[in-house]
């Protein structure tokens, strides 16, 4: 019997319906171990963007912090008091933030039953170079901060791994959904 | 190269315009479109059996395999 790969389900006739229970834990159960795979990670990186984003929040408005969101503080207050640092924090957020937009467009396109448009594998790409850079900067920041003791915008070694897995799905994810969206095409052509 | 297809010729013969074609067999014009225009990358056995039957004319009438 032949074990069907991630790129047979694609097939629109063979998968089932995305919002039913078999497509996500069905007997083939393709879809669920990359599915949780890129869900953790990207949980972690919501969590720890709203975690930078509430502390930027609570430093601004000069209220008390405590907790995770004092730590998340504690870990800010020093690099926004130095411009090179306030920028490598600034450009993290953003990339954060870019990744967070690609992601969240797709699932719209996804939510609205049409996962496989033309440019959901280009977002996917687009994040996953976001993603790279964010682990090249994690990479730099541990070899200064090792190395000099400087600090840039933050890093550490589990936040390379974390930001290449991250890519490295993302890459995954858009050659899937490239291979979706022209299975769809040549669909659409069939009269 | 490759299968063509020659339905307008056949159209043109049997006086239809391809709007009318679409009504009796019942696909869009615009999947009529692709398939008059060589676009298409596939073609379902249902659709052809409705176009031949309303057509009156045999697979081969639409369909030629080009090997230039």
């Amino acid at each position: 019997m032949k074990i069907p790969t991630f790129l047979d389900l694609l097939d629109h006739e063979a998968t089932p319906d995305w919002r039913t229970p078999t497509f996500w834990l069905g007997s083939r159960g393709a879809w669920f171990a990359p599915g949780l795979l890129f869900g953790l990670t990207f949980a972690l990186y919501i969590s720890l963007l709203l975690s930078l984003v509430g502390s930027g929040l609570f430093l601004l408005s000069g209220g008390e912090t405590q907790g995770a969101v004092q730590s998340a503080a504690q870990f800010l207050s020093p690099r926004l008091a130095d411009p090179w640092a306030a920028g490598g924090v600034i450009l993290t957020l953003a990339l954060y933030i870019f990744i967070a937009e690609n992601v969240l467009r797709i699932a719209l396109d996804t939510a609205a039953a049409k996962p496989f448009e033309a440019k959901n594998a280009s977002r996917f790409f687009r994040a996953a170079g976001a993603a790279a850079i964010l682990s090249a900067m994690h990479f730099l920041n541990v070899v200064l901060d090792s190395g000099f003791g400087a600090r840039f915008a933050g890093g550490s070694a589990s936040g390379v791994y974390a930001s290449l897995l991250l890519a490295i799905t993302f890459v995954s994810l858009a050659s899937a959904f490239r291979e979706g969206e022209r299975l769809r095409r040549e669909q659409d052509l069939t009269v | 190269m490759g299968i063509s297809v020659k339905l307008d010729r056949v159209l043109l013969d049997r006086g239809m315009s391809l709007t009318e074609l679409s009504e009796r067999v019942g696909v869009t014009i615009a999947n009529l479109s692709i398939l008059k225009t060589g676009k298409a990358k596939a073609i379902r056995f249902s659709t052809l059996e409705a176009i031949c039957k309303e057509l009156d004319c045999q697979p081969g009438d639409i369909l030629f395999f080009d090997e230039d």
